[in-house]
């Protein structure tokens, strides 16, 4: 109860010089979502070994400290365990221990234990993009990537502003968070209840602040915007620039082969 | 347009970079009008500091200028271009910088650098022209070297130099700043005020909302608007001297505070009115040119026995109220962003007293006050109440910095109600805590109970939130910048109540046991008025804990960590106080003024001179 909010080194941006963190924001973006797309492709172990032995080099590469990465995970391991717990016992086959109405099964265990290390991977995956890609990179990545679809009618500036505003001010509503329930604690206010009903009445003094104080800030934000002349997208320029570099084609044509091994070495040797 | 300049050329060798005429302005017809009739042209280069109550109608004035609201009647225009006009809409936001109160609400990119380009994106300036034009406002503003830093990290007063780079890098005609100061320390205020002047003297016009009178001094013109008119204008010294700042809610100078202070003492007043105009000190240097012309010389201060004031007498020698021993805090511990907040510190704060924690920003004061009031476990160490238990969260009052964002109820009574009802009270008991918890803060139960918190003022809002953490009746409240944002006025009457309700003067709901009032501050002023002990805190270490006279009288200490010495201490420096511990307050320098008198008068001391 007493730990900050503001520890949760989840999504959090890891400043570095790595080759990893100075590859172009569009290139990870792009190669994340390739990863994860293979990811579910791939059918056998062998295939997912390739994936996972691919992304020791990325981290080892990116030179991410091991204790932090546990750190990161640790919120997780729940969902993973769970994912696990639940597929090893409720798979159909052959049962090997019986647990009262439920059996764990030779399938099962298999089986869990492929999702858990896919679900591991995939969280991986995701955190070397956040852990080594300023929160800025990603959403003018995002902006570039969504920019076609502006034709159609996508309102692409927008929305990568709205994630650059999100983005901004999630460490100030945290903190705002953080006083408010070290406030209303210190006014007897408790925040342990398990039981649903207590407990939304217990949030009733974090939720009424935290929303009048965000209604507050965007509005004046607002206005700050409009009198710095924000006009939404039209006649912008831009101050950061995105340049493909010679690391960056390196990565594509190391990333490509690699994915493609790992389907290729799925179906060689099937689950 | 043509006419307007012929007009405008008519009245003054230059023509005005802002003006408005007749204007008139409410937010919907039926409303009465927030401005009335405002006739006010500014020169390129002139600085106008504008004041007025709460509600006067100064921030719409400033919207008005930049063109984010357009007048009813009458025109605003700026270097010659209507406001009213939606085809110069831009260029008029462009011409016309504004600077808001919260730095954190006006901070876009996710950057400094980026914020600062925001604006030049917005009007499509091309890249190779920004990055020059960023670098050149960065380093006007002194945050060169921080570009890549992300905002959250900044200081208060940083924050608010960017913000100034953000509204700068479009090269406005006119700057209009609406109380930049309000949320900031005296370093950070001084940061921001002397780039402010540093922008009119290249022919910037710079419109300046404020609530501290120092500030005004330095303006070339005044205008006081009471009830949406302009209600006096003319040079910021005539203000107070003809006496005229009395018909409004804004207080005077400190200076001119303490000089009064120091006249009304029989002490001193001989040589306050041999020097002359009793009236016509208003600033700080004032103050100091009159006294010397009063004849003083230079001696050490040696401070009297038993003298009153502050910090006097056996207030806290009851034991402690909270014992820290061998407190640490890290936050983040274990990552690469983990922060060491509080390093070893061991300390008594003494029950029956006022306490003021003080340090710079980031010296950790916020992470004592909140490990005290037991809402965050320190990493290490213990920290226990005067039985010895330690201390839970509930058990110690407390606010933490603007702390009504944290009224969340229907109406004023319901909120200060909700920590005595989960403790359990009811009917009676519970109405008369409630509106004991009222009192306290001087807001009159019935008048203010039924109302809904954000139908008040920021100043009553504060003292409403304080209200639900009173309603506790603790015995130890602990504060974090109880004053902070609030117009002079608002602040110091917050703070009498507040050490009236330590000292044990309002009639208590319980009965009256030792009360204890810790709160920090940035104003050492503020501290030398309230506070009868002071804790010293620099990079996370207790510098210093002792009676406030001999903390604050020390300026060599406040000096090395960071803090402003009170006014009384400064003048008194100025005039040759060279002993190692100064008179800090108006009571002690008074003191010190007569017995330097005394000296002077006295035989064998005709040679010496200041």
């Amino acid at each position: 109860m007493n730990r900050s909010l503001l520890t949760l080194p989840i999504g959090q941006y890891l400043p570095g010089t790595s080759v990893v963190h100075r590859l172009d924001a569009r290139v990870k973006l792009v190669a994340t979502f390739a990863f994860l797309v293979t990811l579910f492709a791939v059918r056998g172990w062998l295939g997912m070994a390739v994936l996972a032995g691919g992304l020791v080099v990325v981290f080892a590469a990116a030179r991410v400290p091991a204790g932090y990465l546990g750190r990161g995970l640790r919120p997780l391991l729940i969902i993973l365990v769970l994912t696990f717990v639940l597929q090893a016992f409720g798979f159909p086959g052959r049962p090997l221990v019986q647990l009262g109405p439920f059996s764990l099964t030779e399938e099962g265990l298999t089986r869990g234990g492929f999702l858990t290390v896919r679900l591991g991977l995939l969280l991986l995956s995701s955190m070397v993009l956040t852990l080594t890609t300023p929160p800025v990179g990603l959403t003018d990545a995002f902006e570039w990537l969504l920019a076609p679809s502006r034709r159609v009618g996508v309102p692409s500036h927008e929305i990568a502003m709205m994630m650059t505003i999100a983005l901004r001010f999630i460490p100030t509503l945290f903190r705002e968070l953080d006083d408010l329930i070290k406030a209303q604690r210190a006014r007897g206010v408790d925040f342990s209840a398990r039981d649903p009903r207590t407990l939304s009445r217990a949030l009733l003094p974090l939720v009424v602040p935290l929303f009048v104080l965000s209604f507050r800030k965007a509005d004046d934000l607002a206005v700050a915007m409009t009198s710095r002349c924000y006009r939404g997208g039209w006649g912008r320029t831009r101050y950061r620039v995105m340049q493909i570099g010679r690391a960056d084609l390196v990565a594509v044509a190391v990333v490509g082969p690699w994915l493609i091994a790992a389907v290729a070495a799925g179906r060689w040797w099937e689950l | 347009m043509k006419e307007e300049q012929v007009q405008a050329g008519a009245g003054a060798l230059v023509a005005p970079a802002l003006c408005f005429r007749g204007v008139t302005f409410g937010y919907t017809d039926d409303a009465p009008a927030v401005l009335s009739d405002i006739d006010l042209a500014v020169r390129p280069g002139e600085v106008v500091a504008l004041v007025g109550g709460n509600g006067s109608g100064k921030s719409t004035l400033a919207r008005l200028a930049n063109g984010l609201l357009t007048p009813v009647r009458g025109e605003v225009s700026v270097g010659g271009l209507s406001t009213s006009d939606h085809a110069h809409r831009w260029e008029i936001h462009a011409q016309v910088g504004l600077l808001f109160q919260d730095p954190e609400d006006q901070i876009v990119g996710a950057t400094v650098e980026d914020d600062v380009a925001f604006g030049l994106e917005n009007v499509g300036v091309r890249r190779e022209d920004m990055l020059g034009r960023v670098a050149r406002v960065l380093s006007v503003v002194g945050l060169d070297g921080e570009e890549a830093t992300e905002p959250h990290l900044l200081s208060g007063g940083q924050k608010q130099r960017l913000a100034l780079a953000g509204v700068l890098v479009l090269e406005p005609s006119v700057l209009v700043l609406d109380e930049p100061t309000s949320m900031l320390d005296p370093a950070g205020r001084t940061e921001v005020m002397r780039a402010a002047r540093a922008l009119a003297s290249t022919g910037v016009v710079v419109v300046m909302i404020t609530q501290h009178m120092e500030e005004t001094l330095t303006a070339d013109r005044l205008i006081a608007l009471r009830a949406g008119r302009i209600a006096w204008a003319g040079p910021p010294r005539d203000f107070f001297v003809s006496g005229a700042y009395e018909a409004f809610p804004l207080g005077r100078p400190p200076a001119m505070e303490l000089w009064h202070e120091l006249a009304s003492r029989a002490d001193v007043a001989g040589v306050v009115l041999a020097s002359g105009e009793l009236t016509a000190v208003v600033s700080e240097d004032d103050v100091v040119a009159a006294l010397a012309a009063g004849k003083t010389v230079a001696a050490d201060f040696s401070p009297s026995a038993g003298g009153g004031g502050a910090g006097a007498g056996t207030v806290g020698d009851g034991g402690p109220a909270v014992r820290l021993e061998g407190v640490r805090m890290t936050y983040n511990r274990g990552t690469p962003f983990a922060r060491q907040a509080l390093h070893e510190v061991t300390i008594d704060i003494a029950a029956g007293a006022v306490t003021a924690v003080v340090g710079a920003t980031a010296s950790g004061k916020s992470s004592l006050l909140q490990v005290m009031a037991g809402v965050m476990r320190p990493t290490e160490g213990r920290v226990t109440g005067a039985d010895g238990a330690r201390i839970r969260a509930g058990s110690v009052g407390m606010a933490l910095q603007r702390p009504e964002v944290q009224l969340y109820c229907g109406t004023v009574w319901d909120d200060v109600a909700v920590a005595p009802r989960l403790r359990g009270l009811s009917g009676e008991a519970l109405r008369a805590r409630v509106e004991w918890a009222l009192d306290v803060v001087g807001l009159a139960p019935d008048e203010f109970g039924p109302r809904g918190p954000y139908s008040l003022s920021v100043g009553e809002q504060r003292r409403a939130a304080l209200a639900g953490v009173l309603s506790l009746d603790p015995a130890i409240l602990v504060l974090d910048e109880p004053g902070s944002g609030l117009d002079p006025t608002a602040r110091r009457r917050l703070m009498e109540y507040l050490v009236t309700w330590a000292r044990g003067g309002v009639a208590p709901a319980a009965p009256l046991g030792v009360r204890t009032l810790v709160f920090t501050s940035h104003d050492l002023d503020e501290v030398a008025d309230y506070a009868d002990r002071v804790v010293v805190l620099h990079q996370g270490r207790v510098e210093a804990h002792a009676p406030a006279e001999e903390v604050l009288g020390d300026v060599a200490l406040l000096e090395r960590v960071g803090l402003r010495a009170t006014l009384a201490a400064r003048v008194a420096g100025r005039l040759g106080s060279t002993g190692p511990r100064r008179p800090a307050t108006p009571a002690r320098l008074a003191e010190w003024l007569a017995a330097s008198f005394r000296h002077r008068e006295s035989p064998g001391a005709e040679n010496e001179s200041l």
